[in-house]
Parts: structure tokens; sequence; C-alpha cells
């Protein structure tokens, strides 16, 4: 029963908060929607463009089809929904941190406004992120329906149930990354703008995870990177699942070290949060 | 040896005003204690441990207001931000109604304390694009609270007529009373109010302040943080003059106007010089008195002096003597007792200037 209590003000809290994001987000998009959409688009063309250009012959793309336009979707698609995960927690809770309103050295953030609510802090933030998933969402639907127009289809029998495990996994793990990045913020101090966790995860998952070109190309006494990096792992299946259509034993490898990764990296996490809020509530000032 | 357990009802939970508030048949009780609390933190950049409270002892007792005095930087935020359990402190107690605050959640805190920041530290949750409504909507939403209060304290802080209103359209002062709506929102035993009329205008803070006697009536506790000692007179039952992180004194303002012992005295000469004047009171006056001497013309020969003295029956007839035989004249003596500001400066002068406490 207490259980169930729980599940019930953790699932509230993160209804409420995606409801108030979307309130203030339908205030900007009012303006900003066409803006953002020709970003997009005009972003996804230029990918699109440079792989029909340049990329159909590499043999490195063999393996999956020789389709550089399918590899970079994908791989872009993915690596948009997981960055865009982990990047998520901090840079709410460094706005969170931000908007409050100061008197000499005394500060009240909307943090801490959240803070009397008593809700759960990780519910708040899933709350919070959830309408940069709805951005994410119609961001991947535009690189596909873009994607589609000029060329990328994908096969009826490609194992779309592994694909969407292997990318629900990955989000998990990142949201596990995206925790500890936000707790270093409540340490750090959140004018400081960057946490280290999250520009190593993100910056070397740009270049070693396999996103715009498969890590074979990548020198092999510095490979190990792109081991040790989640993003690779999900990456690896969702193309094995989505070009290769494997079935789901297949990729098992990648499948149970990414499954590692998630619960590892998600129960840190969680740890970590918890651990950060009572620092917070013990240093006024985070990082002065 | 077999004791029945002592059974504790708390009525405020079973009896509610019309007005929305608690009432509660303790008065007198404590609501909440705290004691021997410290509260340091360590600031990196100046490589300094900063002591912002220091040996905190107060007692908030059930419907009173107890008023924290201090001036700006003397600890009254930090304060309130741990009773509200935003902050841990150090070292030290918080009981809320008998309970360490260390033993309950934040919710279960924010269930017992409603904090009210004043608009100067409370308004990061209002939205210039929402009206002051849907901003209160979205606070009451935010906290978990009763968003079927929102027409009613609207109405209570005067904001009704311009509810649908976009905030960012409207003036600070519209803002602070929209943050003090906000804290309306709740029920509470214990309200802790941070220097809430900041920025309001006169009629409205007379208006609140009313509210505030009638939630104190009504068996609510209300720690009130100001440094506007009119606001102190106006509603305190007890005040603690807060300098520095240290509580200076404590107790009702009459009981803290006989603990300094002194008297004021005001009195008006004319016919002498202000030389002449002051040596007078110099030579009239016990050394450790306080003279402080203004002209009331341009000639300088009408003067004001107010005197601080332990005993106005030793000073005044050697003194009204000595003007005299000055060839001057004594138009006016009064004596009284120090007023409340009076009695402020004089403790927070006796922790010492500045506010930024090191170890």
């Amino acid at each position: 029963m207490k259980g169930k209590t729980r599940l019930t003000i953790y699932l509230r809290t993160i209804k409420k908060h995606f409801i108030q994001g979307m309130r203030v987000k339908k205030l900007r998009l009012k303006w900003a929607l066409p803006f953002q959409f020709t970003n997009i688009l005009l972003g996804v063309l230029s990918y699109i463009y440079y792989a029909q250009t340049f990329g159909a012959k590499s043999p490195f793309l063999k393996p999956y089809g020789g389709n550089f336009l399918a590899y970079i979707l994908i791989g872009m698609v993915v690596n948009s929904l997981l960055v865009s995960t982990m990047r998520a927690p901090s840079s709410k809770v460094m706005r969170l941190f931000m908007s409050g309103m100061s008197s000499g050295r005394q500060t009240i953030s909307l943090m801490d406004h959240i803070m009397l609510s008593g809700d759960p802090m990780s519910a708040v933030i899933i709350g919070q992120i959830l309408d940069s998933w709805v951005d994410e969402v119609v961001t991947i639907v535009i690189y596909l329906v873009a994607g589609y127009l000029l060329g990328f289809k994908l096969e009826y029998n490609a194992n779309y149930l592994l694909a969407i495990i292997a990318v629900i996994l990955g989000v998990l793990a990142s949201l596990g990354i995206g925790f500890i990045s936000a707790s270093l913020v409540f340490i750090i101090g959140p004018w400081r703008g960057i946490d280290p966790m999250l520009w190593i995860v993100s910056t070397l998952g740009g270049v070693f995870s396999g996103v715009y070109f498969p890590i074979e190309v990548i020198p092999e006494n510095i490979r190990f990177i792109s081991y040790l990096l989640p993003q690779t792992y999900v990456l690896e299946v969702c193309r094995d699942a989505l070009l290769r259509r494997v079935g789901f034993f297949e990729p098992i490898y990648p499948l149970t070290v990414l499954l590692i990764y998630t619960i590892i990296l998600l129960s840190a996490g969680v740890f970590f949060l918890r651990k950060a809020l009572v620092f917070l509530r013990k240093n006024p000032i985070p990082g002065l | 040896m077999n004791m029945d357990p002592v059974k504790v009802i708390d009525l405020t939970r079973i009896f509610t005003l019309p007005t929305h508030v608690s009432i509660s048949n303790f008065p007198g009780t404590p609501a909440g204690f705290l004691t021997k609390l410290y509260y340091e933190y360590f600031k990196k950049g100046n490589r300094i441990t900063i002591k912002a409270l220091d040996r905190i002892n107060l007692t908030l007792r059930r419907g009173e207001i107890l008023c924290l005095l201090g001036p700006n930087g003397s600890g009254k935020t930090t304060l309130l931000k741990i009773i509200a359990g935003l902050l841990l402190p150090t070292s030290g107690k918080v009981l809320i109604d008998g309970i360490d605050i260390l033993n309950l959640t934040c919710e279960e805190i924010a269930r017992r304390v409603t904090y009210i920041p004043g608009l100067l530290l409370g308004g990061a949750w209002i939205n210039g694009f929402f009206t002051l409504k849907e901003n209160l909507r979205n606070y009451a939403e935010l906290l978990n609270l009763d968003k079927g209060r929102i027409e009613w304290a609207l109405e209570i802080t005067g904001l009704s007529e311009i509810k649908n209103v976009k905030a960012a359209a409207l003036s600070s002062g519209i803002h602070a009373r929209l943050v003090l709506a906000s804290g309306l929102l709740k029920e509470s035993g214990i309200y802790l109010m941070d220097e809430p009329m900041t920025g309001l205008s006169r009629e409205i803070v007379v208006d609140l302040l009313g509210y505030i006697k009638n939630l104190r009536k009504a068996g609510s506790s209300i720690l009130y943080a100001t440094n506007s000692i009119e606001e102190a007179e106006r509603i305190a039952d007890r005040v603690a003059i807060l300098n520095k992180g240290r509580i200076m004194a404590i107790g009702t303002p009459e009981e803290l106007v006989e603990k300094i012992k002194e008297e004021i005295v005001e009195i008006e000469v004319e016919g002498i010089n202000i030389g002449v004047f002051r040596e007078n009171i110099e030579r009239a006056l016990p050394g450790e008195s306080k003279v402080r001497i203004e002209p009331l013309n341009y000639t300088n020969d009408l003067l004001k002096a107010y005197l601080t003295t332990k005993d106005s029956r030793e000073l005044l007839p050697p003194l009204i003597d000595r003007v005299v035989k000055s060839g001057g004249k004594v138009r006016f003596v009064k004596v009284h007792k120090p007023t409340l500001e009076e009695v402020f400066i004089k403790f927070t002068k006796l922790s010492g200037g500045g506010n930024e406490r090191k170890d």
C-alpha cells in the first residue's frame, strides 16, 4: 500500500512538471515553432546530401548494407535522443537554480520552492525533461520524414522491437548519466555552466560511439574508448536490428553490456542525486 | 511502573474556520523549539567558514506572533530556511510539534510549516507571460497546494480585480502581493514569514498585518522576520533581536524596554548657544550617558537635546540649574522609556558593527 502511494506521488509529480513545462513551451512555440522546424529540416538535409555525396563507397559500411544515408540517419536519431536525455537533467537543474531571486548572499530559487513541495527530485527532473523528449520526438519524426522523401527506407522485416528495447535501455542509461551530471551541478555550482561528467560522455560520444561513422575507422589503440561508452552499444544493436535485421540472440553481447550499464548508471544516478540534495541543504551557495 | 500514554489530539486537523485558518486549543504551548542551533558553511572562494547562526535558542508558542527583528545579513532568512527544511543545521535541533525536523521529510515539514518569503526573494516562480491567477495556479500545482483557495487568496491580497492581467505588465508591489497570496494557499499551524511586506504600499501593509493578526487569533503561530520596527511594533507579541547570527534579546516589547534600564530625556532650551548647552549637559550627566543636540532655529539659540540616562531624577535638577545660571530658559522637558527602535539599535550595537561572521 505504502509502495503504491509512493508510486502514485512519483507519477503525479512527473505529470505535474510535464504539464507545467508544456504550458511554458506553448508560450514559446507560438512564435518559435516555424523557425525551429526550418532549422531542423535544413540540418537534416545537409547531412543527407553529405551522405549521398561521400558515403556510398566506404568499405566500412558493407556490414550495414552499404547505405550511408540509413547508417547516418539511425546514428543521428538515436544519438540525438540519448544526448538530449543526458543533458536535460543538468540543464533543467541549472535553470531551477539560476531562476532565483537574490538579496545579498541569500537566494531563493525555483529549486527551493520545489524542495518545499517535498516531491521526489528524480521525479521532478523526469517531469521537467519530458517536454525535451517531446521536442526530440518531433525532431526524430522530421529526420525520418525528410530521410524517407530522399530515399531512406526500412525493410518490413527489420527487428523493430529489438531496436526499441535498445533505445529504451539507452535512454535509461543516459538518464542515469544525466542524474549524476545534475548531482555534480548541485556540488560544483550551477553558474559554472558545464559539468565534467556530461562533457566527457557527450563529447566523446560524438566521436567514438559510431554516430557518424563505424567505430572500425577509429585506430585500434584508442578504440577502447568506444567500448566504454553506452551509446556505442545502443547504436550497434539498433543498426543490427534495423539494417541487418538480426534476431534477438545475435546481438546478445552488446545488449547484455547495455543492460548492465543501465542498471549501474541509473542506480548511481539516483544515489548521487539524493546525496547531492543533502549536500545542498548543508551548503546554501553551491560552488562558492 | 505503567503509565498511560498521553494522547495529544491535533485540533488543527479537525476544525477549520471559514477564514481558512487553523485553530488550536492550546494557546501558549510550544509550536516550535530551536535549541543550540548552529549553522556554518565553508566559502571556498574566500577560504573562510561563515558562522551564519550561533547558539540560537528560541521557542515559538502556539498562537503568537514572534518577530525576528534584525538588520540585513543578521541570519533571519537562514534561520527560517532551516525551520522550513531547506537547510540542515550544522548542529542543534529544530523541533516542530515535538518532532525533530531531521526525522521529517520535506513534505512532512511542508505540511506543518508554511514558508512565505518576501518579494526580494520569493518571486522566482512568477512568469511574466502568465496572468496573476495562472501564476498562482501553477504555484499551487508545483507545491501541491489547495487550488480551491486561489480566488480567496487573490481577494485577501487585493488582487481580484487584476487577476487576469499578465504579471509582466504589473508593478513589483503587485508581485509582492502575489508572493504573499501564494503563502495563503495552505492552512498551517506555523507560518514563517520572511520580510513579506517588502515593496508593498502602506495601505496594503496595514491590511495584511491585520490579516496576520487574524491568523494568530485562530491559533496559528507566526515567526515574522523583518527589519522594520514599525511592523514589529504593530503585530509582535514578542520580539527576538537577531544580530550576527545571535539572539541578542527576546521578550515582549515592554520587557525589552525594561531590559535596557534607561530613560530618554528630551529637553528644549533657549537663550544659550550650543557650546554652553553641551558643557552644561556634560557637567550634569554621568559619564556613560549619550547626548544628541539639535538646533531648532537658524540663530541656534533654540536647542533641543536628547539624553539617554539611567536615572533622570539625578540628571534633571542639576542640569536645569546650570542652564538657568548660564542665562538660558528651559521651555520643555519630557522623560520617557526608550522606543523599540532605540532598544533595537542598542542591542545591535552591543554585538558590534558589520554583519559578516567569520571563524
